[in-house]
Protein backbone atom coordinates (compact mmCIF):
# COMPACT_ATOMS: atom_id res chain seq x y z
CA UNK A 1 0.00 0.00 0.00
CA UNK A 2 1.46 3.29 -0.97
CA UNK A 3 1.77 6.25 1.31
CA UNK A 4 -0.64 8.17 -0.85
CA UNK A 5 -3.32 5.52 -0.43
CA UNK A 6 -2.76 5.35 3.30
CA UNK A 7 -2.98 9.11 3.45
CA UNK A 8 -6.25 9.09 1.58
CA UNK A 9 -7.71 6.34 3.79
CA UNK A 10 -6.68 8.03 7.02
CA UNK A 11 -8.07 11.29 5.79
CA UNK A 12 -11.36 9.62 4.98
CA UNK A 13 -11.63 8.07 8.43
CA UNK A 14 -10.78 11.36 10.05
CA UNK A 15 -13.38 13.05 7.94
CA UNK A 16 -16.09 10.56 8.87
CA UNK A 17 -15.20 10.24 12.52
CA UNK A 18 -13.68 13.54 13.58
CA UNK A 19 -14.57 13.05 17.27
CA UNK A 20 -12.31 9.99 17.64
CA UNK A 21 -9.23 11.76 16.38
CA UNK A 22 -8.83 13.47 19.73
CA UNK A 23 -7.48 10.39 21.55
CA UNK A 24 -4.58 8.80 19.77
CA UNK A 25 -4.84 5.20 21.00
CA UNK A 26 -4.56 1.90 19.16
CA UNK A 27 -6.64 -0.66 20.99
CA UNK A 28 -6.41 -4.08 19.41
CA UNK A 29 -9.05 -6.52 20.59
CA UNK A 30 -8.83 -10.25 20.26
CA UNK A 31 -11.62 -12.75 20.13
CA UNK A 32 -11.28 -16.52 19.84
CA UNK A 33 -14.14 -18.40 18.19
CA UNK A 34 -14.38 -22.18 18.14
CA UNK A 35 -16.12 -24.50 15.74
CA UNK A 36 -16.52 -28.17 15.01
CA UNK A 37 -14.90 -28.92 11.67
CA UNK A 38 -16.93 -31.49 9.76
CA UNK A 39 -16.80 -33.08 6.37
CA UNK A 40 -20.24 -32.86 4.78
CA UNK A 41 -21.13 -35.33 2.03
CA UNK A 42 -22.88 -33.70 -0.88
CA UNK A 43 -25.42 -35.37 -3.15
CA UNK A 44 -23.05 -35.42 -6.11
CA UNK A 45 -20.69 -37.66 -4.15
CA UNK A 46 -18.14 -35.03 -3.28
CA UNK A 47 -17.66 -33.63 0.18
CA UNK A 48 -16.89 -30.25 1.62
CA UNK A 49 -15.50 -29.01 4.87
CA UNK A 50 -17.75 -26.92 7.09
CA UNK A 51 -17.19 -25.09 10.34
CA UNK A 52 -20.26 -25.58 12.51
CA UNK A 53 -21.35 -25.09 16.13
CA UNK A 54 -19.04 -27.06 18.44
CA UNK A 55 -21.63 -29.53 19.71
CA UNK A 56 -20.86 -33.08 20.84
CA UNK A 57 -17.09 -32.89 20.59
CA UNK A 58 -15.56 -36.33 21.15
CA UNK A 59 -12.07 -37.83 20.71
CA UNK A 60 -11.02 -37.78 17.07
CA UNK A 61 -13.15 -34.74 16.26
CA UNK A 62 -11.56 -31.66 14.74
CA UNK A 63 -11.96 -28.29 16.36
CA UNK A 64 -11.32 -25.11 14.39
CA UNK A 65 -10.19 -21.96 16.19
CA UNK A 66 -10.61 -18.60 14.51
CA UNK A 67 -8.89 -15.68 16.14
CA UNK A 68 -10.47 -12.38 15.17
CA UNK A 69 -8.29 -9.32 15.65
CA UNK A 70 -9.74 -5.83 15.46
CA UNK A 71 -8.13 -2.45 15.86
CA UNK A 72 -10.68 -0.46 17.81
CA UNK A 73 -8.33 2.44 18.32
CA UNK A 74 -7.61 5.31 15.99
CA UNK A 75 -3.96 4.65 15.25
CA UNK A 76 -2.44 1.86 13.20
CA UNK A 77 -1.08 -1.11 15.14
CA UNK A 78 2.27 -2.31 13.85
CA UNK A 79 4.26 -5.51 14.28
CA UNK A 80 1.24 -7.54 15.26
CA UNK A 81 2.08 -11.02 16.55
CA UNK A 82 -0.71 -13.46 17.37
CA UNK A 83 0.03 -16.37 19.65
CA UNK A 84 -1.98 -19.45 20.47
CA UNK A 85 -0.80 -22.48 22.40
CA UNK A 86 -2.18 -25.73 21.00
CA UNK A 87 -4.69 -26.70 23.71
CA UNK A 88 -3.99 -29.66 25.97
CA UNK A 89 -5.48 -32.97 24.85
CA UNK A 90 -5.39 -31.88 21.23
CA UNK A 91 -2.90 -32.11 18.39
CA UNK A 92 -2.34 -29.57 15.68
CA UNK A 93 -3.65 -30.68 12.27
CA UNK A 94 -0.82 -30.41 9.74
CA UNK A 95 -1.25 -27.62 7.23
CA UNK A 96 -4.36 -26.17 8.88
CA UNK A 97 -3.04 -22.76 9.99
CA UNK A 98 -4.19 -19.91 7.76
CA UNK A 99 -3.67 -16.18 7.82
CA UNK A 100 -3.21 -13.77 4.95
CA UNK A 101 -0.30 -11.35 5.02
CA UNK A 102 1.37 -13.28 7.79
CA UNK A 103 4.20 -15.66 8.25
CA UNK A 104 3.12 -18.64 10.31
CA UNK A 105 5.64 -20.24 12.62
CA UNK A 106 5.41 -22.99 15.20
CA UNK A 107 7.05 -23.98 18.45
CA UNK A 108 7.91 -27.43 19.76
CA UNK A 109 9.19 -26.13 23.11
CA UNK A 110 6.14 -24.50 24.69
CA UNK A 111 6.71 -21.19 22.96
CA UNK A 112 10.36 -20.58 23.79
CA UNK A 113 11.43 -20.65 20.13
CA UNK A 114 9.52 -20.50 16.87
CA UNK A 115 10.35 -21.56 13.32
CA UNK A 116 8.74 -22.69 10.10
CA UNK A 117 7.92 -26.43 9.93
CA UNK A 118 11.02 -27.49 7.97
CA UNK A 119 13.28 -25.89 10.58
CA UNK A 120 11.71 -27.57 13.58
CA UNK A 121 13.36 -30.54 15.22
CA UNK A 122 12.74 -32.67 18.27
CA UNK A 123 15.15 -34.81 20.25
CA UNK A 124 14.00 -38.39 20.58
CA UNK A 125 16.14 -41.12 22.14
CA UNK A 126 19.13 -38.78 21.81
CA UNK A 127 18.51 -38.30 18.08
CA UNK A 128 17.58 -35.07 16.37
CA UNK A 129 14.50 -35.75 14.24
CA UNK A 130 12.32 -33.49 12.08
CA UNK A 131 9.27 -32.41 14.10
CA UNK A 132 5.81 -33.33 12.91
CA UNK A 133 2.49 -31.58 13.46
CA UNK A 134 1.74 -33.59 16.59
CA UNK A 135 4.84 -32.11 18.24
CA UNK A 136 3.69 -28.50 17.86
CA UNK A 137 2.97 -26.75 21.14
CA UNK A 138 2.27 -23.23 19.86
CA UNK A 139 1.20 -21.46 16.70
CA UNK A 140 2.29 -17.91 15.94
CA UNK A 141 1.20 -15.55 13.19
CA UNK A 142 3.59 -12.65 12.50
CA UNK A 143 1.61 -10.14 10.45
CA UNK A 144 3.52 -8.49 7.68
CA UNK A 145 1.25 -5.45 7.49
CA UNK A 146 -0.07 -2.98 10.00
CA UNK A 147 -3.67 -3.13 11.17
CA UNK A 148 -5.16 0.25 10.63
CA UNK A 149 -7.68 1.90 12.90
CA UNK A 150 -11.05 0.21 12.53
CA UNK A 151 -9.66 -2.69 10.56
CA UNK A 152 -10.41 -6.30 11.35
CA UNK A 153 -8.91 -9.59 10.27
CA UNK A 154 -8.66 -13.16 11.34
CA UNK A 155 -6.38 -16.16 11.40
CA UNK A 156 -7.29 -19.76 12.08
CA UNK A 157 -6.09 -23.27 12.65
CA UNK A 158 -7.48 -26.72 13.40
CA UNK A 159 -6.72 -29.22 16.13
CA UNK A 160 -7.84 -32.79 16.59
CA UNK A 161 -9.05 -33.95 19.99
CA UNK A 162 -6.86 -36.79 21.27
CA UNK B 1 -11.39 -2.71 4.73
CA UNK B 2 -10.78 -6.41 5.25
CA UNK B 3 -8.09 -6.82 2.68
CA UNK B 4 -5.27 -6.59 5.17
CA UNK B 5 -5.91 -9.96 6.73
CA UNK B 6 -8.17 -12.37 4.99
CA UNK B 7 -8.33 -16.09 5.02
CA UNK B 8 -9.55 -18.93 3.02
CA UNK B 9 -11.77 -21.69 4.24
CA UNK B 10 -10.69 -24.17 1.61
CA UNK B 11 -9.25 -27.21 3.20
CA UNK B 12 -7.87 -30.38 1.79
CA UNK B 13 -9.85 -33.53 2.32
CA UNK B 14 -6.59 -35.18 3.27
CA UNK B 15 -6.78 -33.33 6.57
CA UNK B 16 -9.54 -35.75 7.39
CA UNK B 17 -7.60 -38.94 7.06
CA UNK B 18 -9.00 -41.41 9.53
CA UNK B 19 -7.02 -41.46 12.72
CA UNK B 20 -7.36 -44.41 15.01
CA UNK B 21 -8.27 -43.50 18.58
CA UNK B 22 -7.93 -46.36 21.00
CA UNK B 23 -9.19 -44.51 24.00
CA UNK B 24 -8.78 -40.78 23.70
CA UNK B 25 -9.36 -37.87 26.01
CA UNK B 26 -11.73 -38.92 28.76
CA UNK B 27 -15.32 -37.71 28.74
CA UNK B 28 -15.76 -34.57 30.84
CA UNK B 29 -12.26 -33.17 30.24
CA UNK B 30 -12.30 -29.49 29.30
CA UNK B 31 -10.23 -28.19 26.40
CA UNK B 32 -9.43 -24.52 26.96
CA UNK B 33 -7.90 -22.08 24.52
CA UNK B 34 -6.75 -18.49 24.88
CA UNK B 35 -5.01 -16.48 22.19
CA UNK B 36 -2.78 -13.49 22.79
CA UNK B 37 -1.53 -10.62 20.69
CA UNK B 38 1.31 -8.18 20.89
CA UNK B 39 1.60 -5.05 18.77
CA UNK B 40 3.38 -1.74 18.60
CA UNK B 41 1.77 1.62 18.56
CA UNK B 42 3.62 4.86 18.77
CA UNK B 43 6.82 3.07 19.68
CA UNK B 44 5.48 1.11 22.66
CA UNK B 45 4.58 -2.58 22.73
CA UNK B 46 1.19 -3.62 24.02
CA UNK B 47 -0.14 -7.10 24.71
CA UNK B 48 -3.69 -8.37 25.03
CA UNK B 49 -5.46 -11.69 25.47
CA UNK B 50 -8.66 -13.10 24.12
CA UNK B 51 -11.21 -14.57 26.48
CA UNK B 52 -10.67 -18.25 27.19
CA UNK B 53 -12.96 -20.49 25.22
CA UNK B 54 -13.70 -23.98 26.52
CA UNK B 55 -15.09 -27.15 25.06
CA UNK B 56 -16.02 -30.14 27.20
CA UNK B 57 -15.16 -33.48 25.64
CA UNK B 58 -18.30 -35.62 25.40
CA UNK B 59 -18.50 -39.38 25.85
CA UNK B 60 -17.85 -41.32 22.68
CA UNK B 61 -19.49 -44.74 22.73
CA UNK B 62 -17.35 -47.30 20.92
CA UNK B 63 -16.96 -51.01 21.43
CA UNK B 64 -15.37 -53.97 19.72
CA UNK B 65 -16.39 -57.58 20.12
CA UNK B 66 -14.04 -60.26 18.84
CA UNK B 67 -14.36 -64.05 18.71
CA UNK B 68 -11.60 -65.69 20.74
CA UNK B 69 -12.04 -69.17 19.27
CA UNK B 70 -9.38 -70.20 16.79
CA UNK B 71 -11.36 -71.54 13.86
CA UNK B 72 -14.61 -73.43 14.04
CA UNK B 73 -15.74 -74.82 17.36
CA UNK B 74 -16.37 -78.59 17.30
CA UNK B 75 -19.61 -79.78 18.83
CA UNK B 76 -21.57 -83.01 19.10
CA UNK B 77 -25.10 -83.57 17.93
CA UNK B 78 -26.89 -83.15 20.23
CA UNK B 79 -24.98 -81.08 22.77
CA UNK B 80 -26.20 -78.85 25.57
CA UNK B 81 -24.46 -75.60 26.46
CA UNK B 82 -21.75 -75.53 23.79
CA UNK B 83 -19.77 -72.35 24.37
CA UNK B 84 -18.27 -69.65 22.18
CA UNK B 85 -15.72 -67.22 23.61
CA UNK B 86 -15.78 -63.50 22.84
CA UNK B 87 -13.87 -60.50 24.08
CA UNK B 88 -15.74 -57.22 24.52
CA UNK B 89 -13.55 -54.08 24.66
CA UNK B 90 -14.74 -50.59 25.53
CA UNK B 91 -12.93 -48.43 22.96
CA UNK B 92 -14.80 -45.28 23.98
CA UNK B 93 -13.60 -42.55 26.35
CA UNK B 94 -15.95 -43.16 29.26
CA UNK B 95 -17.30 -45.93 31.45
CA UNK B 96 -19.98 -47.86 29.63
CA UNK B 97 -21.93 -51.08 30.00
CA UNK B 98 -23.08 -53.16 27.07
CA UNK B 99 -26.10 -55.31 26.38
CA UNK B 100 -25.00 -58.53 24.69
CA UNK B 101 -27.22 -60.24 22.14
CA UNK B 102 -26.80 -63.40 20.10
CA UNK B 103 -28.51 -64.37 16.91
CA UNK B 104 -28.46 -67.27 14.45
CA UNK B 105 -27.11 -66.29 11.06
CA UNK B 106 -28.76 -67.86 8.02
CA UNK B 107 -27.08 -69.55 5.08
CA UNK B 108 -25.58 -72.39 7.10
CA UNK B 109 -26.72 -75.98 7.72
CA UNK B 110 -28.45 -75.65 11.07
CA UNK B 111 -29.64 -73.26 13.72
CA UNK B 112 -28.68 -73.54 17.35
CA UNK B 113 -30.93 -72.87 20.33
CA UNK B 114 -29.42 -69.78 21.86
CA UNK B 115 -28.86 -70.21 25.57
CA UNK B 116 -27.19 -68.44 28.47
CA UNK B 117 -24.40 -65.84 28.26
CA UNK B 118 -21.77 -65.99 31.00
CA UNK B 119 -19.20 -63.45 32.19
CA UNK B 120 -15.78 -65.03 32.57
CA UNK B 121 -14.41 -64.72 36.10
CA UNK B 122 -10.98 -63.79 34.79
CA UNK B 123 -9.31 -67.16 34.30
CA UNK B 124 -10.35 -67.50 30.66
CA UNK B 125 -11.72 -70.98 31.32
CA UNK B 126 -15.42 -71.66 30.92
CA UNK B 127 -17.06 -73.01 34.04
CA UNK B 128 -20.82 -72.44 34.29
CA UNK B 129 -20.63 -73.20 38.01
CA UNK B 130 -18.14 -70.40 38.61
CA UNK B 131 -18.66 -67.87 35.82
CA UNK B 132 -21.67 -65.65 36.56
CA UNK B 133 -24.58 -65.38 34.19
CA UNK B 134 -24.21 -62.13 32.21
CA UNK B 135 -26.94 -59.84 33.44
CA UNK B 136 -28.21 -57.90 30.45
CA UNK B 137 -30.64 -55.96 32.61
CA UNK B 138 -27.82 -54.54 34.74
CA UNK B 139 -24.47 -55.27 33.10
CA UNK B 140 -21.37 -53.95 34.87
CA UNK B 141 -19.72 -51.02 33.15
CA UNK B 142 -16.34 -51.42 31.50
CA UNK B 143 -13.69 -48.73 31.93
CA UNK B 144 -12.23 -47.12 28.78
CA UNK B 145 -9.83 -49.47 26.98
CA UNK B 146 -10.71 -52.35 29.31
CA UNK B 147 -12.08 -55.71 28.17
CA UNK B 148 -14.28 -58.48 29.46
CA UNK B 149 -14.49 -62.07 28.26
CA UNK B 150 -17.91 -63.60 27.78
CA UNK B 151 -19.10 -67.10 27.01
CA UNK B 152 -22.09 -67.43 24.74
CA UNK B 153 -23.68 -70.86 25.06
CA UNK B 154 -25.97 -72.65 22.65
CA UNK B 155 -27.73 -75.99 22.51
CA UNK B 156 -26.94 -78.07 19.43
CA UNK B 157 -29.86 -80.05 17.93
CA UNK B 158 -29.75 -83.81 17.43
CA UNK B 159 -29.49 -85.80 14.19
CA UNK B 160 -27.10 -83.41 12.46
CA UNK B 161 -24.61 -84.57 9.87
CA UNK B 162 -20.89 -84.53 10.28
CA UNK B 163 -19.32 -81.17 9.32
CA UNK B 164 -22.64 -79.31 9.43
CA UNK B 165 -22.02 -75.73 10.52
CA UNK B 166 -23.97 -73.01 12.29
CA UNK B 167 -22.97 -69.36 12.49
CA UNK B 168 -23.80 -67.41 15.61
CA UNK B 169 -23.44 -63.64 15.66
CA UNK B 170 -22.86 -61.87 18.95
CA UNK B 171 -23.35 -58.13 19.24
CA UNK B 172 -22.78 -55.51 21.94
CA UNK B 173 -25.06 -52.49 22.25
CA UNK B 174 -24.36 -49.54 24.53
CA UNK B 175 -26.65 -49.75 27.55
CA UNK B 176 -27.01 -45.98 27.51
CA UNK B 177 -28.53 -46.13 24.03
CA UNK B 178 -30.51 -49.28 24.82
CA UNK B 179 -32.06 -47.58 27.87
CA UNK B 180 -32.86 -44.58 25.69
CA UNK B 181 -34.79 -46.81 23.28
CA UNK B 182 -32.19 -46.43 20.52
CA UNK B 183 -31.57 -50.05 19.60
CA UNK B 184 -29.92 -49.36 16.24
CA UNK B 185 -28.38 -45.91 16.48
CA UNK B 186 -26.50 -44.26 13.65
CA UNK B 187 -22.98 -42.95 14.17
CA UNK B 188 -23.30 -39.52 15.72
CA UNK B 189 -26.58 -40.29 17.50
CA UNK B 190 -26.75 -38.65 20.93
CA UNK B 191 -28.21 -39.42 24.33
CA UNK B 192 -28.31 -36.07 26.10
CA UNK B 193 -26.61 -36.23 29.52
CA UNK B 194 -26.07 -39.96 28.93
CA UNK B 195 -22.29 -39.80 29.30
CA UNK B 196 -19.89 -39.63 32.25
CA UNK B 197 -19.68 -36.31 34.14
CA UNK B 198 -23.03 -35.17 32.69
CA UNK B 199 -21.65 -35.16 29.19
CA UNK B 200 -23.72 -36.35 26.26
CA UNK B 201 -23.21 -39.89 24.99
CA UNK B 202 -22.31 -39.84 21.30
CA UNK B 203 -22.52 -43.04 19.25
CA UNK B 204 -19.22 -43.71 17.49
CA UNK B 205 -18.55 -45.20 14.10
CA UNK B 206 -16.86 -48.28 15.55
CA UNK B 207 -19.89 -49.02 17.70
CA UNK B 208 -21.95 -49.55 14.57
CA UNK B 209 -19.86 -52.61 13.80
CA UNK B 210 -19.78 -54.04 17.30
CA UNK B 211 -20.48 -57.62 16.42
CA UNK B 212 -18.62 -60.74 15.43
CA UNK B 213 -19.55 -64.19 14.24
CA UNK B 214 -18.27 -67.60 15.30
CA UNK B 215 -19.07 -70.99 13.81
CA UNK B 216 -19.99 -74.32 15.33
CA UNK B 217 -19.11 -77.40 13.32
CA UNK B 218 -20.54 -80.82 14.05
CA UNK B 219 -17.69 -83.18 14.60
CA UNK B 220 -18.45 -86.87 14.14
CA UNK B 221 -16.45 -87.81 17.15
CA UNK B 222 -15.93 -86.05 20.43
CA UNK B 223 -13.67 -87.09 23.25
CA UNK B 224 -14.24 -85.49 26.62
CA UNK B 225 -12.63 -86.08 29.98
CA UNK B 226 -14.07 -85.20 33.36
CA UNK B 227 -12.33 -85.31 36.71
CA UNK B 228 -13.97 -85.78 40.09
CA UNK B 229 -12.98 -86.47 43.68
CA UNK B 230 -14.43 -89.81 44.73
CA UNK B 231 -13.45 -89.85 48.42
CA UNK B 232 -11.23 -88.21 51.04
CA UNK B 233 -9.93 -90.29 53.93
CA UNK B 234 -7.90 -88.31 56.46
CA UNK B 235 -6.73 -91.57 58.15
CA UNK B 236 -8.22 -90.25 61.40
CA UNK B 237 -11.73 -91.49 60.79
CA UNK B 238 -12.83 -88.32 59.00
CA UNK B 239 -12.66 -86.68 55.60
CA UNK B 240 -10.58 -83.55 56.18
CA UNK B 241 -8.13 -82.69 53.36
CA UNK B 242 -5.12 -82.48 55.65
CA UNK B 243 -1.51 -83.59 55.01
CA UNK B 244 -1.44 -87.36 54.96
CA UNK B 245 -5.08 -87.65 53.89
CA UNK B 246 -5.84 -89.93 50.95
CA UNK B 247 -7.83 -88.39 48.13
CA UNK B 248 -9.43 -90.63 45.53
CA UNK B 249 -9.92 -89.29 42.03
CA UNK B 250 -11.79 -90.56 39.01
CA UNK B 251 -11.28 -89.59 35.40
CA UNK B 252 -14.15 -90.31 33.04
CA UNK B 253 -13.37 -90.42 29.32
CA UNK B 254 -16.42 -90.22 27.06
CA UNK B 255 -16.45 -90.67 23.30
CA UNK B 256 -19.59 -89.48 21.51
CA UNK B 257 -20.62 -89.11 17.89
CA UNK B 258 -19.84 -91.71 15.26
CA UNK B 259 -16.66 -93.57 14.28
CA UNK B 260 -13.50 -94.47 16.16
CA UNK B 261 -11.21 -92.18 18.11
CA UNK B 262 -7.67 -93.51 17.88
CA UNK B 263 -4.64 -93.25 20.15
CA UNK B 264 -6.54 -91.76 23.06
CA UNK B 265 -4.22 -90.92 25.93
CA UNK B 266 -5.52 -89.62 29.24
CA UNK B 267 -2.98 -87.78 31.32
CA UNK B 268 -3.35 -86.00 34.63
CA UNK B 269 -0.47 -83.92 36.00
CA UNK B 270 -1.02 -83.76 39.77
CA UNK B 271 -0.31 -80.51 41.61
CA UNK B 272 2.72 -80.31 43.91
CA UNK B 273 0.51 -80.87 46.94
CA UNK B 274 -0.41 -84.36 45.76
CA UNK B 275 1.41 -87.59 44.94
CA UNK B 276 0.13 -90.98 43.85
CA UNK B 277 -0.26 -93.26 46.87
CA UNK B 278 2.84 -95.49 47.06
CA UNK B 279 4.41 -93.67 44.09
CA UNK B 280 5.59 -95.91 41.29
CA UNK B 281 4.79 -98.89 43.54
CA UNK B 282 1.15 -97.82 43.56
CA UNK B 283 -1.74 -98.76 41.32
CA UNK B 284 -3.99 -97.06 38.80
CA UNK B 285 -7.38 -98.63 38.20
CA UNK B 286 -8.60 -98.63 34.60
CA UNK B 287 -12.18 -99.81 34.04
CA UNK B 288 -12.11 -101.88 37.23
CA UNK B 289 -8.68 -103.46 36.69
CA UNK B 290 -5.70 -102.41 38.83
CA UNK B 291 -2.64 -101.53 36.75
CA UNK B 292 0.85 -100.93 38.08
CA UNK B 293 2.21 -97.42 38.20
CA UNK B 294 5.45 -98.62 36.67
CA UNK B 295 5.96 -97.58 33.10
CA UNK B 296 6.16 -100.11 30.26
CA UNK B 297 4.34 -103.16 31.64
CA UNK B 298 0.78 -102.09 30.93
CA UNK B 299 -1.22 -99.15 29.63
CA UNK B 300 -1.00 -97.12 32.88
CA UNK B 301 1.99 -95.36 34.43
CA UNK B 302 3.04 -92.69 36.90
CA UNK B 303 6.00 -90.33 36.54
CA UNK B 304 7.12 -89.42 40.06
CA UNK B 305 9.14 -86.44 38.83
CA UNK B 306 6.30 -84.69 37.06
CA UNK B 307 3.63 -86.38 39.23
CA UNK B 308 1.81 -87.22 36.01
CA UNK B 309 -0.57 -90.13 35.59
CA UNK B 310 -0.81 -91.41 32.03
CA UNK B 311 -3.19 -94.01 30.65
CA UNK B 312 -3.10 -95.21 27.05
CA UNK B 313 -6.71 -95.95 26.13
CA UNK B 314 -6.03 -96.81 22.50
CA UNK B 315 -8.97 -96.79 20.11
CA UNK B 316 -12.46 -96.18 21.41
CA UNK B 317 -15.60 -96.44 19.29
CA UNK B 318 -18.06 -93.60 19.72
CA UNK B 319 -20.93 -94.56 21.95
CA UNK B 320 -18.89 -97.13 23.89
CA UNK B 321 -19.21 -97.19 27.64
CA UNK B 322 -17.19 -94.50 29.38
CA UNK B 323 -13.62 -95.36 30.33
CA UNK B 324 -13.17 -94.76 34.03
CA UNK B 325 -9.75 -94.30 35.59
CA UNK B 326 -9.46 -94.17 39.37
CA UNK B 327 -6.46 -93.71 41.60
CA UNK B 328 -5.66 -92.63 45.14
CA UNK B 329 -3.36 -89.74 46.00
CA UNK B 330 -1.85 -88.56 49.26
CA UNK B 331 -1.76 -84.92 50.34
CA UNK B 332 1.89 -83.96 50.90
Amino acid sequence: MTNIKRFIKNTLILAVLPALSVSAFAQVELKTEMYKVVEVQKENGTSKIEWVKPDSITPGDKVGYRIVVENKGDKPADDIVLNNPVPENTIYVAGSARGANSSIVFSVDQGKTFATPEKLFIIKNGKKLPASAKDYSNVRWVLTSSLKAGEKGSVQYIVQVK
Amino acid sequence: MNKLISWTSLFLASLFAVQSQAEGTLAGVEISNQASVSYDVGGSTITANSETVTITVQELINVTIISQDSGNVSVSSPETGAELKFQVTNTGNGNEAFVISQVNIGGDEFEVTLSTIYLDDGDGVFDPNVDAVYDNSAPSSIAPDESITIWVTSDIPESLNNNDTADVQVAALSKTFSDDGQDNPDAGAVVTDGGDSTTDAVYGTAAANADDTATFVVSAIQVTIAKAISAIDDQLGGSQPIPGAEVGYSLTVTVTGTGDAENITASDPLPEELALKNGISGTINVDGVDKTAVSGDDNASYDANTRTITVELGTITAGSADSIITFTTVIQ
